[in-house]
């Protein structure tokens, strides 16, 4: 997939910059027509001519070789998927982010926004339902319109009616006039009061939009400092909670020196600093980012699949909602809780990403209650930066997706949903 | 003989509508404001119809529309029942406990007096 567009970066990113055809085949000693058949896709690209384009078009080799980030093009698809009547060219998904990265910028917010509205819509709606005050003012204001409807009905059948019982219907349908208009500014004002309480979110949930603000690090929380939220979230206290845990039983130094000691390796890093898994999960991708320090993405989801935190990276996408691919390792630790896997999965890209997944328990609220259990699995695609290629070699590589919506493997026994493509 | 009517109904201004219509038509109506000493009502009335709101203050509508049709004498006396809860559950409620009709506010006078006249016909 990435060699059909790494032609349309390199042709895009040299207008960019301004070079003609010939210019920049003559700096990296190709011919022109060779980079013409390169940028339009018809011929592959890699190793010193690829490092040589990326050096004079001076893009880093890694952004020109694949492009655009994953998490862009997995909720293009998705917005692809959302309405199954208009007749989208998913196939060219990756030239139009190539060739107009803007626009899929752009499309990609307002399908983030869009779902977000839906999402918003349906509390609201929820919410309405549910209020006790909305439901009594709305019986109040269809009484009040019966009672006007038929009155005005009466007074507009033609009938003679005596001048007393004229008057009277006359009287009512006024008063009843009044009490809908005084229902009507009740209702307003009662929403109206609510509204500071409803939070209509952006297209991130608010631990997401705090994390992204901060990197997944703060300063201010590492040396015992509070940060205020901005919006109450459970989900961001818990994080807030768990951060200073975290930072409590493995400052940055102290990662530091047990990284020198014992590498990357997460179980031997817990050894190390003698802390429980999960939270040497939670410092790995709360790292101050190091030049040499791998890159790590965490997903968190409780028992009913509810993804509780999430940090994506730009080679794996994770669902904001669901468990994302039944066939992830995060899954298989449910059943076995406290004891960490190690696996290697597989995109559909190509990409291997390392993955350390374990199940965490912690008391429950009271006798005859289920523990509480979350998953989580850390991963990152800077395998070598962990293990040695011996090690490596020894682990079962796993076929997975990001989610099902999206997938391209459409003979996947774990498949729930149809591929937008198949 | 005019048929007979009793108008359970606590909102005043629509009793008022709904009597001046209905009488307007040759229907005998007779009022009840609450949902308390309905039964006793019915006993000394014996109406044809009964219309009963579904929210009403004491005794809600479909209380009275259960202890109706567990009364013998009443139970195949027809009620059409008026609501400003539209929803399927209530519905679904008041037909579990034996009404004859439903009908939604608002609704227009010629719609209620035709139902009046058909639930009265037997």
């Amino acid at each position: 997939m990435a060699r059909t567009l790494v032609g349309t970066r390199i042709r895009e990113r040299r207008r960019d910059k301004g070079f003609t055809q010939s210019a920049l085949a003559k700096t990296v000693g190709i011919s022109a027509p060779y980079l013409n058949l390169i940028e339009h896709n018809r011929r592959g690209i890699a190793g010193r001519t690829l490092s040589a384009l990326a050096d004079a078009l001076e893009i880093p080799l890694k952004e020109l070789a694949e492009g655009a980030d994953q998490t862009l093009l997995d909720r293009l698809l998705e917005a692809a998927q959302s309405d199954p009547s208009v007749l989208v060219e998913a196939d060219r998904l990756e030239e139009f982010v190539g060739r107009f990265p803007g626009w899929a910028r752009l499309l990609k917010r307002l399908r983030d926004q869009t779902v977000s509205h839906g999402d918003d819509l349906a509390a609201l709606s929820d919410q309405i339902n549910r209020d006790p005050y909305f439901s009594e003012a709305m019986h109040l204001m269809l009484s009040n319109i019966t009672a006007i409807r038929s009155t005005a009905e009466i007074l507009t059948e033609g009938d003679a009616l005596p001048e007393t019982m004229r008057d009277r219907f006359i009287g009512n349908l006024y008063k009843e006039v009044l009490r809908l208009s005084d229902s009507a500014s009740d209702i307003l004002n009662h929403f109206d009061s609510q509204s500071t309480e409803i939070s209509i979110s952006d297209d991130k949930a608010p631990s997401e939009t705090f994390w992204s603000n901060f990197g997944f690090f703060s300063e201010a929380l590492e040396h015992g400092g509070e940060i205020d939220p901005v919006e109450p979230d459970p989900r961001l206290k818990r994080d807030l909670s768990l951060y200073r845990d975290m930072a409590d039983a493995i400052p940055v130094d102290t990662l530091t020196r047990a990284v020198d000691a014992v590498g990357y390796n997460p179980l031997a890093l817990a050894h190390q600093t003698k802390t429980p898994l999960n939270l040497v999960f939670r410092r790995l991708a709360h790292a101050p980012q190091g030049r040499d320090a791998p890159e790590f993405g965490l997903m968190e989801c409780d028992m009913a699949g509810g993804v509780l935190f999430r940090k994506p990276l730009s080679s794996l996408a994770l669902p904001r909602r669901s468990g994302g691919c039944p066939l992830w390792p995060i899954h298989a630790v449910a059943a076995r809780p406290g004891e960490p896997l190690r696996s290697l999965i597989k995109m559909p890209s190509g990409e291997v990403l390392l993955t350390f997944s374990v199940a965490t328990q912690e008391p429950p609220s009271d006798y005859h209650l289920p523990a509480q259990q979350t998953l989580s699995m850390l991963f990152t695609p800077d395998i070598s930066k962990i293990l040695e290629r011996s090690e490596r070699d020894t682990l079962p590589i796993i076929a997975v997706g990001a989610q099902c919506s999206i997938c391209p493997r459409t003979d996947c026994r774990a498949r729930r949903d149809g591929f937008i493509l198949g | 003989m005019a048929k007979r009517i009793l108008l359970v109904e606590d909102e005043p201004h629509i009793v008022e509508a709904l009597s001046f219509v209905l009488m307007k038509e040759g229907f005998s109506v007779t009022v009840q404001s609450t949902g308390e000493g309905v039964l006793d009502r019915l006993a000394s009335i014996s109406p044809d119809l009964v219309i009963l709101d579904y929210m009403l203050p004491g005794q809600s509508g479909l209380q009275i529309l259960t202890e109706m049709r567990e009364t013998e004498r009443y139970a195949d006396t027809p009620v059409l029942m008026l609501t400003a809860k539209g929803q399927t559950k209530d519905r679904a409620a008041a037909e579990n406990a034996g009404v004859s009709r439903f009908m939604t506010k608002p609704f227009a006078n010629s719609e209620i007096v035709a139902v009046a006249k058909e639930l009265t016909r037997r």
